[in-house]
């Protein structure tokens, strides 16, 4: 659709383009330039979308203004005068593609329309309220940068691009989504990311047919692997930091306008029990916590499970004063231990659900009544043993150690599939689910890569950031499961170990 | 299949049958096992990227070759239902006394078949994780110290040719496995270095189950050793940990043995699916593993009792002597008279480390 | 991965038919299983042979808020039968919760009940692939339900309590200290084992000395002097003291660490063993009631005295054993080890021809290697 010569009937096009929608603004006005006859101009842009002022000064006052105190008469066409002499704003284009005005205006731009010319002018005056970079809430750090990612998208790109001074990183902006047009961002950096894995992200977004991208969350469902698994094969976070690392290993990101969760890909198992705050501490303290985070995972996942094993089960296994103790706690009550931990693990996730709905303050008004009062009101009922009570609550705080929220909500439901195959078989039963789990996690990749990774297939090399951290001198590589161009991160000159000593030393 | 079916019951078997000789005959099932592993290995290097059902229907003729294919097939599922009614007995004994066998075995095939079904690689992938699970019990070794009595071992070359022999026949079942390479073989990144893993895989499989005798005979004694029917669990029962919070860890153990009985049913399941679908020329064997399992469910009821199971267990070793040092020969001298046929690249390589899905 | 949606419902709805279609057929949770933390087995008047007496905790006395600590801590329960299988399930008709032996302590066997045989009392707990085989497998000396009568205000159960006592001994080798494992490794190589002695009075047990079982029938009782011997022999020493005598001055040493190597030698037919003790340890006490006069010990001596009161006593229980027949030790097992020739011709009279004539070569070496915090001369001077 090529837009008319007349200024009218193009108005008319637009407004019957946006269905006369009350936030459609059109200005119109007469430009005066001295030696030409005076000419009808139109600006149409949706109000809320742009700033004000910036219309004011840069394309109103100088066409209105300015532009009528022009002394020389003028060689070229109007529109081009208007452009190159005239408007002051950084960035427009010209078009005679009416579907491209549209879309513009809906993008925020204004489109100047002049009587004469089937050319608009989109110019991008863009200006619409957002929330201002906050630290993160899902992913917090104690050292380290807090600023976070905000549901505008130019924000986030500048959030990466201040940390990524590198001509390589590159942005490919997209747009996805029939009736939203939203913008969608595929990140990284061209000569690290494998070009294997940018086209199969490129062909994967291509894919997506939907009406609308709400949040990252759309995209991420429908590229992933495998849709059907409890475990998610692409990480999303909303720390810059996080996104900048994963861009130096050869990973993609995925940026969504109106989201403030960016997407990463490949993403294995590994790659989400790490904290971006892993990086910044010293090396000893990071592989301490991260021992801990890993063992502390694994116990929130099977201690309610181990629970009915060795209670309904196996008490044998329990050293006998103990197990005197727990029976003698558990004497009397009405449920069996495996109804018993079924009710505390689902007031736990109640307790977390109601946590996150409810208004911040009495979230953790609820924490305590649910927690201290319903808990000891449970054990002095004798609906639950003081032991389940403990079990629980390791299991609780275990659980909030994984560093990933939706790697949490896999290992959360899995550890219910846990206690149901314990219910039946006991150790048997937790063991066969164990690997039932594992298997599935053997057949998950991301883009091709092994979820698994770097533990199978075994990469001694990429085991150095895995349950441990080396130290900054030994990662000299980029981790290999991306398939990265560049595996060198580090020159081989860099400081080595000692050298910074020996210097002191010296002086 | 690091931990096979049968190593639980290996000590026994060869202080019953050998006393300390056991070692001797032990390591001689391990010498025959390597010999089995050349052949194989060979034979698979002949016929880059082809399976046992293309090559054996081009050496020995479409109708020989299409029933030594099925012959093959029965024989893996024989092979799991083996495992998998072993299995079942002892956690039940141990641990589900009151747990029907059907249950056990349906639950724990139903749980193979998931993985078998998503092909070579994933299996790979689990059974290179559950490898690393198999050095937890390794760690424990240290603290065997304390009631370890080296002497337990001697005489040595005391028994005659016959009882090792005998006695190694026994042990042979739980070094079983290599014959999956003549299926799997083919999927090898690189057929000519083939040899180095699957004699690696084989020993360390020797290797693993070589530490469980010593640690039996040498902390149960060999005449206690030969009364129990399961000497590694008792021997994990009786291990003297240091500030254990748990009273016994033997049920750990099982827990390892379980994720180690897992990985060669898996492997045994995908390669019977796999070689069927070979036989009967289709894209996949997929659509075989739920058929399998009903098949193999059924085989690994027909023993009535723990004797029965023996027996079983004992055809079945002589099934794999007939397979690997008659056919396996046999096919071998047939192909140096017939030339190799290109297959054109049909199938794709999958990039798989041998080593890794053997064990 | 590529599994379509019909085929992965399926696997689930399956998954489901197996797991709900019958169950938890084992679960049962513990407070509904009576742990059995010791077994006393006795002689019974009637016809039925034997007496089984179980000891179960009464677990509301075990909760942390049990306010009356004077309540009885435990629940006897006596049977009798003819197997223990047997009477083990009659308890079903006392308790509705299951027995449980996984958490056994110990197992007591009455003196006139061992001297018949301990093979059908213990096969029960040897073929229960539950049972902790760390457990203690007692003798008692009179009636062996009467050892869980007893009343001792400070611990919680008498099985409990023998165990503990014996597991934790450190400076005593008065005990026999074995476990259920130690005695059936032996027993099953030859039949003979010593096991623990355990005696009661209405307050107090007391496990000291040892009972010689030969051809697992109970044949002698070994006193609480033989005992040490025994833990040397068993190379089972872990610490206790030996009191010697030199020059009318009692010295006490306390063995810090001690092993003992035996070695068969076979000579021209005649076997004989070398055994070897080697122990270290401290000084803890010279104890001396004479009229007094400046002491300076010599070290030397007290270890020549030492060596010899050791070996003196290794060489009375190897008589002793001798005159029985019996070969608790395993040094049958040695002789299989070492001269297996030998043992082929001689297995069948082992015990009654070869072993009473076998002859010993004991060394013992005492290192004395403190004296305490005080200087080796006592300070007393007599004035006098």
């Amino acid at each position: 659709m090529k837009l008319a010569k007349r200024i009218h009937h193009n108005i008319q096009f637009f407004q019957q383009q946006f269905n006369n929608s009350t936030d459609l603004v059109v200005r119109q006005f007469t430009i005066n330039i001295p030696g030409i006859r005076e000419i009808a101009g139109a600006l149409i842009f949706f109000d809320g979308l742009i700033s004000n002022q910036l219309i004011t000064d840069s394309i109103l006052d100088p066409i209105l203004h300015e532009a009528s105190q022009f002394q020389q008469p003028i060689d070229a066409d109007i529109l081009t005068f208007l452009k190159e002499s005239v408007l002051t704003n950084a960035e427009h284009s010209e078009t005679n593609d009416a579907d491209k005005v549209t879309l513009a205006v809906m993008m925020g731009e204004v489109a100047l329309l002049i009587d004469g010319y089937n050319t608009a002018l989109t110019i991008a005056v863009q200006g619409w309220a957002h929330r201002s970079i906050q630290s993160s809430q899902s992913e917090g750090v104690i050292r380290g940068p807090r600023d976070s990612f905000v549901e505008a998208i130019n924000p986030n790109l500048m959030l990466i691009r201040r940390r990524l001074r590198d001509p390589s990183l590159v942005f490919e902006r997209i747009q996805i989504g029939n009736r939203g047009q939203n913008d969608v961002v595929i990140a990284y950096i061209k000569d690290i990311a494998n070009e294997d894995l940018v086209l199969e992200v490129r062909k994967r977004l291509k894919k997506v047919d939907l009406d609308v991208i709400l949040d990252s969350g759309y995209i991420e469902q429908l590229i992933e692997d495998d849709w059907w698994s409890p475990f998610n094969t692409i990480q999303d976070t909303e720390r810059p930091d996080e996104v900048v690392a994963g861009l130096t290993e050869g990973r993609v990101a995925i940026l969504v306008d109106n989201s403030p969760f960016a997407l990463l890909a490949p993403t294995t198992f590994n790659t989400q029990m790490m904290s971006p705050e892993d990086y910044y501490v010293r090396w000893p303290a990071a592989n301490f916590v991260r021992l801990i985070r890993f063992i502390a995972s694994f116990v929130s996942f099977v201690t309610p499970s181990l629970y009915i094993a060795l209670i309904s089960f196996h008490p044998e296994m329990i050293p006998t004063q103990l197990a005197l103790s727990v029976a003698a706690s558990r004497e009397g009550l009405p449920f069996p231990s495996f109804i018993e931990a079924l009710i505390m693990e689902l007031s736990l996730e109640l307790l977390r659900e109601a946590g996150i709905r409810l208004p911040g303050p009495i979230g953790q008004t609820i924490g305590i009544v649910g927690g201290l009062i319903v808990g000891e009101a449970a054990v002095n009922a004798g609906i639950v043993s003081p032991i389940m009570v403990i079990v629980v609550a390791m299991t609780a705080i275990a659980g909030f150690i994984v560093p990933t929220y939706t790697l949490s909500f896999g290992l959360r439901m899995s550890r219910f599939f846990l206690m149901i195959a314990t219910s039946f078989f006991g150790l048997y039963g937790l063991t066969l689910g164990l690997l039932i789990i594992l298997g599935h996690l053997a057949t998950l990749t991301s883009f091709g890569v092994s979820y698994l990774s770097p533990w199978a297939p075994l990469n001694l090399k990429d085991l150095r950031d895995s349950v441990i951290r080396f130290p900054w001198h030994s990662l000299k590589q980029r981790p290999r499961y991306t398939l990265a161009d560049d595996p060198t991160r580090q020159s081989q000159d860099t400081p080595k170990r000692g050298q910074n000593k020996q210097k002191r030393g010296k002086q | 299949m690091i931990l096979g079916i049968g190593t639980i019951g290996l000590p026994s078997v060869l202080a019953r049958t050998a006393g300390p000789d056991g070692i001797v005959a032990f390591w001689m099932a391990v010498a025959i096992t390597l010999a089995g592993t050349i052949l194989v290995i060979l034979l698979v290097q002949r016929f880059p990227n082809q399976g046992l059902a293309d090559y054996s229907n081009y050496l020995l003729g479409s109708i020989l070759g299409f029933v030594f294919n099925l012959v093959f097939g029965l024989f893996m599922l024989t092979v799991v239902s083996g495992v998998t009614r072993g299995y079942a007995e002892i956690t039940k004994f141990f641990l589900l006394p009151r747990t029907p066998l059907e249950a056990i075995i349906i639950s724990m095939l139903f749980s193979a078949s998931l993985l078998a079904r998503n092909g070579l690689e994933p299996i790979a992938r689990a059974c290179q994780i559950l490898f690393y699970v198999f050095f937890v019990p390794v760690l424990v070794t240290p603290t065997f110290i304390a009631i370890f009595d080296i002497g337990e071992f001697l005489p040595l070359f005391q028994a005659d040719l016959a009882t090792i022999f005998k006695s190694a026949f026994h042990s042979l079942y739980s070094l079983l496995g290599i014959e999956v390479m003549l299926v799997i073989g083919s999927h090898a990144e690189n057929p000519k270095r083939l040899m180095r893993p699957a004699v690696t895989a084989i020993g360390i499989v020797a290797g693993f189950t070589f530490v469980f005798i010593v640690l039996a005979f040498g902390s149960l004694s060999v005449p206690q050793t030969a009364k129990l029917t399961d000497p590694i669990f008792e021997m994990i029962k009786y291990v003297p940990l240091p500030f254990s919070i748990l009273e016994r860890i033997d049920i750990f153990f099982n827990a390892v043995w379980t994720a180690s009985t897992y990985s060669t049913i898996v492997i045994g399941l995908y390669t019977a699916s796999h070689h069927l679908a070979e036989t009967f020329k289709l894209n996949s064997g997929k659509g075989f593993v739920f058929p399998l399992v009903v098949a193999v469910y059924f085989m690994s009821l027909l023993p009535k009792n723990e004797m029965e199971v023996s027996i079983y267990n004992n055809w079945l070793v002589v099934a794999w002597l007939v397979l690997i040092f008659v056919f396996v020969p046999l096919l071998l001298v047939i192909s140096l008279f017939r030339k190799p046929q290109d297959p054109g690249g049909q199938r794709r390589s999958s990039k798989q480390k041998q080593k890794k899905a053997n064990s | 991965m590529t599994m379509s949606c019909n085929q992965r419902c399926l696997s689930l709805v399956l998954v489901m038919i197996s797991l709900f279609a019958a169950g938890c057929w084992d679960a049962k949770d513990v407070d509904q299983r009576s742990f059995v933390m010791g077994v006393a087995f006795d002689l019974s008047d009637t016809d039925e042979k034997i007496m089984m007496t179980i000891e179960i905790p009464i677990l509301t006395s075990f909760a942390s808020q049990s306010q009356s600590p004077q309540d009885a801590k435990s629940l006897l329960a006596s049977t009798t039968g003819t197997s223990v299988a047997q009477m083990a399930a009659r308890f079903e008709t006392r308790t509705w919760r299951e027995l449980f032996f996984g958490h056994t302590q110990c197992i007591i066997v009455s003196e006139d009940l061992a001297r018949e045989s301990i093979l059908p009392i213990i096969d029960f707990f040897d073929r229960n692939p539950r049972i902790d085989r760390r457990l203690t497998l007692f003798i008692s000396q009179g009636k062996a339900d009467e050892v869980f009568h007893t009343q001792d205000p400070v611990e919680s159960l008498v099985s409990i309590q023998l165990n503990q006592m014996l597991n934790t001994l450190t400076n005593t080798t008065r005990v026999v200290k074995r476990n259920f494992q130690d005695n059936l490794r032996d027993l099953e190589s030859n039949g003979d084992t010593i096991l623990p002695r355990v005696r009661s009075t209405e307050t107090e047990v007391v496990i000291a000395g040892g009972a010689l079982v030969k051809d697992y029938k109970f044949i002698a009782w070994l006193g609480e002097n033989e005992a040490r011997a025994v833990a040397f022999l068993y190379n089972s020493i872990s610490g206790g003291v030996i009191t010697v005598n030199v020059e009318d001055i009692l010295y006490t040493f306390a063995v810090r660490s001690a092993s003992t190597d035996i070695k068969p030698v076979l000579k021209d037919g005649q076997l004989s063993y070398k055994i070897k003790v080697r122990a270290e340890g401290d000084i803890v006490e010279t104890f001396y009631r004479g009229p007094g006069g400046a002491v300076k010990f010599d070290i030397p001596k007290i270890q020549d005295r030492l060596n010899q009161v050791i070996t003196d006593e290794i060489l009375h229980l190897l008589t002793k054993l001798q005159e029985f027949k019996a070969d608790p030790i395993g040094f049958d097992r040695l002789v299989y080890r070492h001269y297996p020739k030998f043992w082929k011709e001689h297995q069948e009279n082992w015990k009654d021809q070869v072993w009473p004539k076998a002859s010993f070569d004991v060394a013992a070496n005492f290192n004395v290697r403190r004296t305490g915090i005080l200087e080796e001369v006592t300070i007393y001077q007599s004035q006098g």
